[in-house]
């Protein structure tokens, strides 16, 4: 349903440019759950917005093709890109504190979307946006719906957004970090919240995350991001079992269980990621990674597909993709 | 076992808005609430003069001409007998009309101005603070008063020439508001919606910028009644028999040996609705933006 064909996303800056994303491949098919994980600073965001040509300025989209429903959406006029956006792809934001508008009650809100992409009248958005904020959870809908922003906790807010990106019954809904501006108490409600809709409509989705643990519970396959490049791409199961990057088992590593024995100390990976102002050749993570070579330094990996494994079990998907010249081999690290 | 009860009304109702809270506010300052009802009274006899005027503002009394405040005229006659306080009634038409005109149209021309060069920034903005630099060089006063030279006057070009030369300010105004609406979260969330951006900036982000720019169109209103006094003074404003308290201040000048009435009146009157609109406007932006207050007193 949505294809991204190696997409180049870049700022330009006082002095040269920084690329944020660097030859992006994704696809996610429709019903699919695609979790998207990587560090602050990896480009997951910005690609993200790319997909509805929301890349802020001055960023610009520099290549790369972008197919949703086999249209093409960097082509296309401003007039369609609206209706795609809300109408076909929902987003829902990182932070729903400052993403409804203050001076404009929560009715008003889904009324211009009903209104802008199904036509609906007053009466019938009305009726509709209690619907909506109802299968929310939000309580007493009729008259909050009347109220404000501000009258509503942060929780709440998501819910509203989240009904919000909904409401025009859209195939794809994007949720770029959608937790991160919550109580921990809360997190759970929202994810689960987001799964149950997700599944009751049949849509696609996309989650942002740094968290690998959410990518755990809500996803169907993963995408591995460092430094506006894909690293890995697996289902979940099969990633959780079989990390191939370096990177990807430096993450998982960084995972708090509650198995893990008390004395362990958390992992971490060394260093911090790049900000990347020169396309230069080489693998992003080699600086940090702890199995560099020469070649590392020198040629960029290609994101391969790994085959399935010479005895035939486990989860050879044959979606398993890595960049990286030294792969872990399944096995290898306990 | 003791029954929860859950408040169920409507949560609007128990939070107070935004103009609400503004005007509670505004209350509590008397100077602005007193001079808010000064104004409330001057615009009130401005738009029922004919029904408050004890006469006409063109019927004369020749025989009673220049004569100081009797039974028959409170408050006086000018030259040709005409009575003090109806033309001051009337006069009240005349300035609140350009007073407030011509700001408004310099807000519905300034305020576009200010939206688009503040949201597009880049080359619109650039074209637009080269329009600003140029504007602020040449004296707004002196530009209204170059077109009255060339075109003539009468009410309704006063209020033309005043309120294109007004327009500046509501532009930078609105400029200055709309870059800092502009990258806001919920302007994003709204394009995620995918509203229309006409729709954004005026269903989504005029009501958040529309505070400032009242205040300031309040403010520019002793401004222009300043102005419009002035250049009725040089002659270049209403003509005869309109009444408009500038003209009426050139007219007594020529006589203040003899009557000091004719002067004093339109000053009076004059000196009133400068003070009044101005504490008014420096209250409604404590009211509104209570930060402000430490720059109350201009």
């Amino acid at each position: 349903m949505l294809e991204i064909d190696d997409l180049r996303v870049s700022f330009p800056l006082e002095r040269g440019m920084l690329y944020a994303v660097r030859g992006l491949d994704l696809t996610v098919r429709a019903g699919e759950r695609l979790g998207v994980v990587g560090e602050s600073g990896s480009g997951k965001s910005v690609s993200a917005a790319a997909i509805a040509r929301m890349v802020p300025a001055p960023g610009r989209i520099s290549s790369g093709h972008i197919r949703f429903d086999g249209s093409d959406v960097i082509g296309l006029p401003e007039r369609d890109l609206r209706r795609l956006r809300g109408g076909q792809i929902g987003m829902i934001p990182q932070s729903p504190q400052t993403s409804m508008n203050p001076v404009i009650t929560i009715e008003a809100h889904f009324q211009e979307a009903l209104a802008l992409h199904l036509g609906l009248s007053k009466a019938q958005s009305s009726d509709r946006t209690i619907e909506l904020l109802r299968s929310v959870g939000i309580p007493d809908p009729g008259s909050r719906m009347r109220g404000y922003q501000h009258q509503l906790s942060g929780g709440m807010r998501q819910r509203v957004m989240i009904a919000l990106a909904i409401a025009c019954e859209p195939r794809l809904l994007i949720a770029d970090e959608p937790t991160t501006a919550l109580d921990v108490t809360i997190q759970a409600q929202i994810l689960e919240l987001f799964d149950r809709l997700v599944a009751e409509s049949d849509l696609a989705s996309i989650l942002i995350t740094h968290n690998l643990g959410i990518v755990a519970g809500h996803c169907d396959r993963v995408v591995v991001m460092y430094a506006g490049k894909v690293m890995e791409t697996a289902t979940v199961a099969e990633l959780f079992a079989r990390p191939s990057h370096p990177y990807t088992l430096g993450l998982l590593r960084c995972v708090p269980r509650l198995t893990a024995a008390r004395t362990r100390t958390f992992a971490t990976i060394p260093g911090s990621p790049p900000r990347v102002t020169e396309d230069a050749p080489g693998c992003p993570f080699a600086p940090r990674c702890d199995r560099v070579t020469a070649q590392c330094r020198t040629e960029t990996p290609e994101l391969l597909r790994i085959g399935a494994r010479a005895d035939g079990s486990g989860f050879a998907s044959g979606e398993h993709s890595v960049a990286c010249w030294h792969p872990v081999e399944f096995g290898e690290v306990a | 076992m003791t029954a929860i009860t859950v408040d169920t009304k409507p949560i609007t109702a128990a939070t107070p808005g935004f103009w609400r809270t503004a005007w509670r506010r505004f209350r509590r300052n008397k100077l602005a609430l007193v001079s808010g009802i000064v104004v409330v009274l001057i615009l009130l006899t401005a738009i029922l003069a004919p029904l408050i005027a004890p006469q006409g503002y063109q019927v004369q009394d020749l025989a009673n001409s220049l004569a100081g405040p009797s039974r028959g005229h409170l408050l006086g006659t000018d030259r040709l007998g005409r009575d003090l306080l109806s033309r001051a009634i009337y006069g009240a038409r005349t300035s609140m009309l350009v007073a407030i005109g011509a700001p408004l149209l310099g807000a519905v021309i300034g305020i576009p101005i200010g939206i688009l060069a503040g949201w597009y920034g880049r080359a619109v903005d650039f074209v637009a603070l080269r329009l600003f630099e140029i504007f602020t060089m040449v004296p707004q006063i002196l530009v209204a008063l170059l077109l009255i030279a060339l075109f003539g006057n009468s009410v309704g070009k006063l209020i033309l020439f005043l309120g294109i030369s007004s327009w500046l300010g509501f532009a930078r105004l609105a400029r200055a508001q709309y870059i800092s609406l502009r990258n806001r979260d919920f302007v994003l969330a709204a394009q995620a919606v995918g509203v229309p951006t006409w729709r954004i900036l005026i269903i989504h982000l005029l009501p958040s910028a529309v505070g400032p720019l009242i205040i300031f169109l309040v403010q520019e209103i002793p401004a222009t009644i300043f102005a419009s006094a002035g250049f009725s003074f040089l002659g270049l404003g209403v003509q005869d028999p309109l009444a408009d308290w500038g003209k009426m201040l050139n007219d007594g000048t020529q006589y203040l040996s003899i009557d000091l009435w004719t002067v004093m009146v339109p000053t009076v009157c004059i000196a009133l609705a400068t003070l009044a609109f101005s504490f008014c406007g420096d209250g409604m932006r404590d009211a509104i933006d209570p930060s402000s207050r430490q720059s109350a007193s201009r």
